[in-house]
């Protein structure tokens, strides 16, 4: 059942230097998560990401009423969530230490919730207002999540930090979970900010120098919906763009038709699917050493994977690049 | 389109001339990168160029500075982290020019 726990220092030492009374959670979370606590004042909330079998997500957190008992409500909801991957159980785990708690387990496109207390959730789609989750008492709602859908977790009421997850589809989730705790009157409150894989993005475009920076800025703003960090976009978006740049300075070559370049980008589990595709005939690269020819090492170096297929209709370059947390 | 600027400083005094380059650089735009670096140059046996506020840049500059390379004592100011390094080391370049890393 068990497959890996996101395990940090914190939880191995709850009352670290610095660690005001376990209020820390994971410390590295999966793609797509913005954690936040506003570090004064507290006291009493703990909150966790926990990676469960089957590809699924745990997020629980809550507070309690006095900051000592936070790391034995997080290690107790950890493990009852990890062994059951049932959001009810999980609550029921901390019940008598927490004033307020809400579990939720992510699984493929649905999200099912539950919380005790006053601790809150809202998703919203993008172009969408959000939607506040308050399953009533023991009860699970299951939530349907869209592409590019953004759920927010709190240990506090959301109040009028909900506003900004409307249509926030396109914002960098580390920026709305900015925003989110900007919104907050009263320090002290723990938040899981979760944005689901956006709709898979796919242009097709002239083989023209002048298509590469539209190209660019498109791919440039998919990755921020998709909450790619700015290291991993560089380094996406030049893998790309060189062989979109390939492809348009070569593959026009001895085509006898106009060449079109598609590319395409989809994330799945963590997991960037890039392609480069053009309808032209394929001229390998002159191999002279520090002048022509840098772009097939270039795109080995930044991704993880990239292989390229050449057919009499055109070329692919398909690449992966994985998003290590 | 793609956008750059490339401003151009001359030599002064034991300074070499000087290329400020800011925005991006492709296929689109790198002959006028070419072309700014050229005239900056005008016969100087040294040029430096600032690549602190390039926001993208692929192995089009690359050729365009190894090309200038080989007849050009070159330095180059980028950003001590991000793809342009990356760019550097991979395509050999850094080999071939001066490169000095400010934020």
């Amino acid at each position: 059942m068990v497959d890996e726990a996101l395990g940090s220092e914190a939880h191995i030492h709850p009352g670290a230097p610095g660690d005001r009374g376990g209020t820390s959670g994971v410390a590295v979370a999966p793609h797509g998560f913005a954690v936040r606590y506003a570090p004064a004042d507290l006291a009493g909330h703990w909150h966790d990401v926990v990676l469960l079998d089957d590809g699924r997500v745990g997020v629980v957190l809550g507070r309690c009423a006095e900051a000592d008992l936070a790391p034995r409500c997080r290690s107790a909801a950890r493990s009852v969530l990890l062994a059951t991957a049932d959001p009810i159980q999980a609550l029921d785990g901390v019940a008598e230490l927490a004033t307020s708690a809400l579990c939720a387990v992510i699984d493929g496109e649905k999200i099912g919730l539950s919380s005790r207390g006053d601790s809150n959730a809202a998703v919203t789609a993008p172009g969408n207002e959000y939607l506040t989750l308050n399953p009533a008492g023991a009860e699970i709602s299951v939530v349907d999540l869209t592409p590019g859908a953004t759920v927010l977790l709190c240990t506090a009421p959301l109040g009028p930090a909900a506003p900004v997850l409307d249509d926030c589809g396109s914002v960098h989730p580390e920026q709305v979970a900015d925003q989110v705790m900007n919104r907050f009157a009263v320090p002290g409150v723990a938040a899981v900010l979760y944005r689901h894989p956006p709709e898979p993005l796919s242009i097709t475009l002239a083989a023209e120098p002048a298509n590469l920076a539209v190209s660019r800025g498109r791919l440039r703003r998919w990755l921020e919906s998709a909450g790619v960090g700015a290291e991993v976009c560089a380094d996406v978006l030049l893998a790309v763009g060189e062989a979109t740049a390939n492809a348009t300075e070569h593959a026009v070559v001895g085509a006898a038709r106009n060449v079109a370049i598609t590319v395409t980008a989809a994330l799945n589990a963590g997991r960037l699917s890039l392609t480069v595709s053009d309808t032209g005939v394929w001229k390998p690269p002159p191999d002279l050493p520090g002048d022509r020819g840098h772009g097939i090492p270039l795109i080995n170096a930044l991704v993880d994977s990239a292989d390229m297929a050449t057919t009499p209709e055109g070329t692919k370059v398909e690449m992966i690049k994985e998003l290590r947390p | 389109m793609t956008d750059a600027r490339f401003a151009v400083k001359a030599a002064s005094g034991d300074q070499p001339p000087l290329v400020v380059v800011s925005g991006d650089i492709d296929l689109a735009n790198v002959d006028k990168f070419q072309e700014a670096m050229t005239r900056a140059c005008n016969g100087s046996a040294a040029l430096t160029v600032d690549f602190t506020a390039v926001n993208y840049c692929d192995s089009a500059a690359v050729r365009a500075l190894f090309s200038l390379a080989a007849g050009t004592a070159l330095t180059m100011v980028v950003r001590p982290v991000g793809h342009i390094k990356t760019l550097l080391g991979i395509s050999g370049l850094d080999r071939v020019v001066t490169v000095i890393t400010r934020r």
